[in-house]
């Protein structure tokens, strides 16, 4: 069976960063095309409310559960 | 729906507040002090308060003490208040007097010179076992929190905080493993290209965890509460945090361009750097933006002045920090105050700006009543400001100076400044700019603390409790009824988006962020410490001498390493200026420095670099030199070392050095392992001939300088025994 140390010793310095970059991309992209679009927009305007909120204990924002939280405001 | 009823804890913010200012007036005073004892050397006081002492303190008390506490004091007041829930009493009272005592001893011990060696981890093994215990105490604290929220989202300030508290667990254990040799010393059980890897590892990460994700945590919160708006896009604070967890470990390399690090992990780490530009502005910008429609508001609110500067700061630290981290600038920057100059653009004016406009937003909730005076607190803020604009452009202009100093060669193929010290006298004006900036900044935090001082004697007789009324958590969206599948039940759920699902799910988040970490980490680390080739043995290096090893750890406890590097660096002017004779010096290969636990390369050349010392000089020259430098080196800004020649050797502590090397696979014969003292005294006795033979003076075979002295004479010399390179230079 092959070992760690001569797996890693078989691959040159450039495999690495090249191996970095596409592990980078791949997730970069992924969270990116996630959360990119608009569909979320008005669930992310809900979580943003939420410091200007919370003295009070009231919900995030005023009539939070009309600011497109879809649990209502209170997840 | 019954309703809980919450009291938040607003006792333990004031305590971390008050630390945080107290501290912040004495790391800085320190600072200053530093400063001026690099324009006037005469203010070092040996043995305790010469430079190479303080600044070890001032950088500690800075990082951890002033803007440690701001940390805690940010994380406590709005973490209570996102999660609505209160934090253990008991472990929140630990906490804080438990780093309270870690900042004292670090003050008492590092002028007295227990140190490890390592940049910003040079606390030794017992004071890093108390920082773990009380780092696990504030990690288990503000995870009771999350367990007991009453709000289940966890908010984005919420994620920046949780990946600092598990990552600098991680940093902090890692950097510090080390073998004790004594109740104060220790030795990393890394070693030369190892553990200038791991070192910057974690002192770039440092800077990351500690003094950028924690903070950009504070913006995302007391931001949108100071201009009253919501963040600009909770999208790209998304998009933020894991780009800037993910891209941020990897960067530490960049501390090592053109060292006996391999290529490939010092290219990596400069690419990564690169792209840290893209998150670090995307932050920025979202803290810029969140005052759209507000900036009007700056013109009058100190607190809205000092969020803006802070993050106008931060960008231009994380567009300086890329921009240094490129090899070729990286080559002219490195070792000169130019990294100084990034450093406290970043520290002064991101850390030190967020954290002022915390406390000022914070004074009067927290002490409940009005500010005392709003004219101050915007005093407070042009001085600081002036104070930075000063600082910053006297090193940045000292750093390009000295840079271009040491790399100019004249028409005739010389050195244009072969005298090293000409290229530091050159720079005394900028120290002088320097240490008023540095001033100005001190004056304005002393106008600050005069300010909350005020504020705090203004307070109420007995502070108003809030009882704050909150809906219980829903957990999930309904209980199972009776006899159906819990399955079931979360399929009646609403749909919620992944990455909403993951924020309500802490320990799940908590893992994935440690997986971020790690992952980038095992990256790096791995190939590092597996392949054979990275690290080539050298025959003709052996360890140091038990005498040789003392000299090391004097070398050590006085923080020679704050201002002289040992890493010739393959560039012709480092090798013509550190060759002898009219021959180039061999520039620093890897196993050079096999037997280095720790390593000490060093980040900054306030000296000349001492990886070629051995020989050049003789033992007298060197006596003389630490007895007083400028009696051999005219204008030199050395603090003088007469304690050297006065304390003896305590031959005692040699043999159990000698053992701890040898526990971490250093060779030494069976002679050193059962006589490490008596090799030592008989070395000693042949350096304190050599000085006499020299005219030097008698009976100096006994006292500590003999040790340092062999050690510096040690350097360099055992790739001068080994055979020439085929191949030539690269």
């Amino acid at each position: 069976m092959i070992r760690l140390s001569e797996l890693v010793s078989a691959l040159t310095p450039a495999h690495y960063a090249e191996l970095s970059l596409v592990v980078f991309l791949a997730v970069f992209t992924g969270v990116l095309v996630r959360h990119g679009g608009k569909r979320r927009a008005a669930e992310h305007a809900w979580c943003a409310r939420l410091p200007l909120a919370e003295d009070t204990g009231d919900e995030a924002g005023e009539g939070a559960g009309d600011d497109g939280d879809p649990a209502g405001g209170r997840r | 729906m019954t309703k809980e009823t919450i009291r938040y804890d607003d006792a333990i913010v004031r305590r971390f507040v008050t630390a945080t200012i107290v501290w912040g007036a004495v790391g800085m005073l320190v600072g200053l002090w530093c400063a001026l004892q690099l324009a006037m050397p005469r203010l070092n006081v040996a043995p305790l308060f010469t430079f190479g002492r303080l600044r070890p303190l001032h950088t500690n008390a800075v990082i951890f003490a002033f803007a440690g506490n701001a940390i805690f004091a940010a994380v406590y007041y709005s973490s209570q208040r996102l999660l609505k829930a209160r934090p253990l009493d008991r472990l929140s009272s630990i906490h804080f007097w438990g780093w309270q005592a870690i900042i004292v001893a670090a003050a008492i011990t590092l002028p007295l010179g227990f140190t490890q060696g390592k940049e910003y981890a040079e606390l030794e093994w017992p004071i890093d076992v108390a920082i773990a215990v009380v780092w696990v105490t504030f990690a288990v604290n503000f995870f009771a929190m999350v367990r007991n929220r009453r709000e289940k989202h966890l908010y984005v300030a919420l994620w920046f905080y949780i990946a600092s508290i598990v990552t600098i667990a991680v940093l902090h254990i890692f950097n510090n493993l080390v073998i004790p040799a004594g109740l104060f010393k220790s030795y990393s059980i890394y070693a030369g290209v190892e553990d200038a890897f791991m070192q910057w590892w974690y002192g770039h990460n440092a800077v990351a965890f500690v003094l950028t994700t924690p903070f950009l945590g504070l913006m995302y919160y007391f931001l949108p509460k100071a201009a009253e708006r919501p963040v600009y896009s909770y999208r790209l604070s998304i998009l933020h945090f894991w780009s800037l967890v993910f891209i941020y470990i990897w960067a530490g390399p960049h501390h090592l361009h053109y060292t006996a690090l391999p290529q490939w992990a010092s290219t990596l780490g400069m690419i990564f750097s690169v792209m840290l530009w893209m998150p670090s502005w995307g932050g920025m910008i979202n803290g810029l933006l969140t005052l759209r429609g507000a900036w009007n508001r700056v013109a009058e609110d100190p607190v809205l002045k000092f969020f803006v500067v802070g993050l106008t700061f931060y960008g231009m630290s994380t567009f300086e920090g890329p921009m240094l981290s490129v090899k070729s600038v990286n080559a002219l920057s490195h070792y000169t105050d130019w990294n100084i100059a990034h450093v406290h653009g970043g520290a002064l004016g991101w850390v030190g700006f967020m954290t002022f406009g915390m406390i000022y937003w914070l004074a009067p909730r927290l002490f409940q009543t009005k500010l005392y005076s709003k004219q101050l607190a915007t005093a407070h803020f042009w001085v600081a400001t002036i104070g930075i604009v000063l600082y910053v452009l006297a090193m940045w202009v000292a750093g390009i100076t000295q840079g271009l100093m040491w790399r100019a060669f004249d028409d005739t193929g010389h050195l244009q400044y072969p005298d090293f010290l000409e290229t530091v006298t050159r720079l005394l004006p900028m120290y002088w700019v320097r240490a008023l900036g540095g001033s100005l900044y001190l004056t304005g935090l002393f106008l600050g603390a005069y300010n909350i001082f005020k504020t705090w004697k203004a307070r109420p007789e007995h502070y108003e409790v809030i009882d704050v009324v909150v809906p219980p958590m829903i957990r999930a969206a309904r209980a199972p009824a009776a006899g159906e599948p819990r399955s079931l039940a979360r399929a009646a759920e609403p749909p919620v988006h992944w990455h909403r699902t993951w924020e309500g799910l802490p320990a799940l988040f908590t893992t994935l962020t440690i997986v971020a970490v790690l992952v980038a980490s095992a990256f790096e680390i791995v190939p590092t410490f597996l392949i054979g080739d990275n690290v080539p043995r050298i025959k003709s290096v052996k360890p140091y001498t038990p005498l040789e090893l003392y000299g090391r750890d004097i070398y050590l406890r006085e923080g020679c390493y704050n201002c002289h590097s040992q890493m010739i660096r393959p560039f012709i002017d480092e090798t013509v200026r550190y060759g002898r004779n009219g021959k180039p010096a061999e520039y620093s290969k890897p196993g050079e420095f096999v037997y280095d636990h720790p390593f000490q390369w060093g980040s900054k050349r306030t000296g000349p670099d001492l990886a070629r010392e051995g020989g050049r000089r003789d033992e007298l020259w060197h006596l003389r030199h630490l007895e007083d430098p400028r009696s051999t080196s005219m204008g030199s800004v050395m603090p003088s070392y007469p304690h050297l020649l006065a304390d003896d050797i305590p031959w005692d502590v040699i043999q159990p050095r000698v053992d701890a090397m040898a526990m971490l696979d250093v060779p030494y014969d069976a002679q050193a392992l059962a006589q490490a003292g008596t090799l030592a005294r008989a070395q000693a006795e042949q350096v304190g001939k050599a000085l006499v033979t020299n005219g030097g003076p008698k009976g100096m075979e006994t006292k500590e300088v003999i040790a340092l002295i062999a050690y510096l004479q040690r350097l360099g010399r055992d790739i001068q025994l080994a055979p020439a390179p085929q191949g030539g230079a690269p």
